[in-house]
């Protein structure tokens, strides 16, 4: 059987692989473009601090659009083809994720809002904006091994196979419960400490335990080495967690801070989680 | 821990994604362990000497002697 790291570099790159290898590219270019040119317009309109849904809705799709063909560029053959247009994406990429995300705080500090209130987009635009870039980043770093490393067709364990729907499973539940709290909290009020109603708390709470247990049985049957990851990434999150937390907390009591916001701290947890995860996973 | 995990394969003409299919991990797994970022635990370690039927000592060195 032939090596999965031999199978692409024996033929030439055919006209439909490069044209779909700058197809991608330039939709990637195009969505993350256009996601700068939403934002600037929404600072010029002076609508950034309360964008409509549909303005929120449209940034989401533009970034995932940009972030789903950069990913596409990935399974691009040959592999020599690949290594040709793949970096300079990833690097137009990484550019306009970190100019978005110094924009965004940028525009914090000058207005004076840094500390909040925040709207719900706002943590989410700079959550998007940055992981684009750590994401571009982090590929171009780990790039040399991406060449030839993944084969649409390679075989997957079975072990492996299951995990990942687990993974999925327990993304896609945890998802649902977060879309039931955006339609039940009417748009702006999501991440923030408003009331919600007795059924989308009960519903949302009751996903997001269920997505906990589905997690809880993917680390189980996960190998040692997705296992050894998850633990690094949960000593990470937990530990930024376990510091970050009281010292916000006394210095909140002492004036220097607003009160803490679990929500920021929730999202602290999981980025420091997620990379320690994926760094320890894929390096 | 240095091994021979990358040879053996090697010899057998298998891909990492083979070797994984074989001991049921996941590819990333089997780098890790090849590149020596992983120590395997000791039921992996047998499973990958089984499969080689080679001894761990055959397949795994602690540098120890």
């Amino acid at each position: 059987m032939v090596k999965s790291e031999d199978r692409h570099d024996d033929q030439a790159p055919g006209l439909n692989t490069a044209a779909l290898s700058v197809l991608l590219g330039l939709v990637a270019w195009l969505a993350c473009a256009a996601t700068t040119g939403v934002v600037f317009g929404m600072l010029a309109t002076k609508t950034f601090w309360g964008p409509s849904v549909q303005a929120t809705c449209m940034l989401t799709v533009l970034l995932l659009t940009g972030a789903g063909a950069i990913w596409g560029s990935t399974w691009v053959r040959p592999t020599r083809l690949k290594t040709a247009v793949l970096p300079a994406w990833l690097g137009i990429a990484a550019l306009i994720g970190f100019a978005q995300t110094a924009g965004v705080v940028a525009v914090l500090i000058l207005t004076k809002t840094v500390w909040g209130p925040w709207h719900w987009q706002i943590p989410c635009l700079l959550a998007m904006d940055l992981g684009l870039g750590v994401g571009a980043i982090w590929g171009l770093v780990s790039f040399r091994r991406w060449k030839g490393s993944k084969v649409p067709d390679e075989p997957v364990s079975p072990g492996t196979r299951r995990t990942n729907k687990l993974f999925a499973l327990s993304g896609l539940i945890g998802a649902v419960g977060t879309v039931a709290l955006i339609l039940g909290t009417h748009g702006m009020d999501t991440f923030s400490n408003s009331p919600v109603s007795f059924g989308v708390a009960v519903f949302a709470s009751a996903t997001w335990l269920l997505s906990g247990a589905v997690s809880w049985w993917w680390y189980l049957s996960s190998d040692e080495h997705e296992r050894r990851a998850n633990d690094l990434g949960f000593l990470i999150g937990g530990g930024l967690f376990m510091a970050v937390t009281p010292a916000w907390w006394v210095a909140a009591r002492a004036g220097l801070l607003p009160q803490p916001n679990a929500m920021i701290l929730w999202c602290g947890f999981l980025a420091a989680m997620t990379i320690g995860y994926f760094w320890r996973r894929n390096r | 821990m240095k091994n021979r995990l990358k040879v053996l394969r090697a010899e057998r003409n298998w891909s990492q994604a083979e070797l994984a299919l074989r001991l049921d991990v996941s590819r990333q797994a089997v780098n890790a362990i090849e590149t020596g970022k992983h120590d395997p635990s000791l039921p992996l370690a047998f499973r990958i000497a089984r499969l080689f039927k080679l001894s761990i000592e055959e397949v795994f060195d602690d540098g120890q002697e």
